[in-house]
């Protein structure tokens, strides 16, 4: 039954990220894209909050105590990878369309388990290499390589998953040793939130009144994508999977 | 989660109507394949053998 629940709420979340990547896409039409991170962003922070102060504000202070150091570390890591990881597919979307994106940005998916060989030589399972093989076969069929715009723009998406990948495997870490999915979904929307207010700042020309013009997608990314998702799936995968199933399903 | 990519594109379908040529569903297939394959495989694996 639990297992249940838990599968059901990871369609949810699978179908609000697919659909999300509509917003990122539609999103951009008045403003740039790290004016729209930031923003995004930040209502994720504002979506979290409440159930933060209502569920986990108590225990903050005692689950941090212990080893604040490497709670903060591992905070800023989780953070700046997921930076990289959404500049990247939102920069993406300029150039490539939304399948493109949304496809190849799965590609961190056999990436996690090449990464955690290389950095902490876990062994790698046979079924890795045919699945790298259909993936570079499937990315060469669903790219188009004569388009300047569109390789461009998956390469961007490829580099970007790269880093969702590294997000993942520090997420496992982090949830591993502190039992705060909603503040630690808080925090890393803050830190997403900041690094693309600075871009925006530096790239982009901040205009309050465009920003309103995409407040439906900015609601829907930051709301349903960035609030919830992140914080369910760190939520209910640590509640009702075994560590070891846990990212496969979070992923 | 691996099925993100596909409530994307049909929704990039419907709502965009950006359309895939029958190469690019291919591709996406075979990405999709690949990618379930090495998610499942292991623990397939480890909960029957």
């Amino acid at each position: 039954m639990k297992k249940t629940i838990s599968l059901i709420c990871l369609v949810v979340c699978t179908f609000i990220w697919g659909t999300t990547f509509i917003a990122q896409d539609t999103g951009m039409d008045n403003i740039g894209p790290f004016t729209f991170n930031s923003v995004r962003f930040f209502v994720g922070f504002l979506t979290v909050t409440p159930f933060v102060l209502l569920l986990e504000r108590k225990k903050i202070n005692e689950q941090i105590k212990a080893k604040p150091k490497s709670f903060s570390k591992l905070i800023i890591i989780i953070g700046v990878f997921l930076f990289f990881g959404t500049v990247f597919q939102q920069v993406s979307l300029l150039y490539t369309d939304v399948a493109n994106s949304a496809f190849f940005t799965i590609f961190y998916v056999p990436m996690v388990p090449i990464i955690v060989y290389f950095l902490f030589s876990k062994k790698l399972h046979w079924s890795i290499w045919p699945s790298v093989l259909a993936c570079i076969i499937g990315g060469y069929l669903l790219s188009d390589i004569s388009n300047a715009n569109i390789r461009f723009g998956d390469g961007l998406v490829l580099i970007g998953a790269l880093f969702w990948a590294l997000h993942i495997i520090y997420i496992g870490k982090i949830i591993e040793h502190f039992d705060l999915p909603f503040f630690i979904a808080l925090l890393q929307n803050l830190i997403v939130a900041t690094l693309s207010f600075l871009l925006a700042i530096i790239f982009e020309e901040i205009d309050i009144s465009k920003i309103k013009l995409e407040t439906f997608e900015i609601l829907y990314a930051g709301i349903l994508s960035g609030g919830a998702a992140f914080a369910f799936t760190n939520f209910w995968s640590e509640k009702y999977f075994t560590s070891s199933s846990s990212n496969c399903y979070v992923t | 989660m691996s099925l993100e990519g596909v409530f994307a594109a049909i929704a990039a379908w419907l709502i965009l109507s950006q359309i895939l040529g029958l190469n690019n569903i291919i591709g996406c297939t075979l990405i999709l394949g690949g990618v379930l394959l090495s998610q499942v495989a292991p623990i397939y694996e480890k909960n029957y053998k």
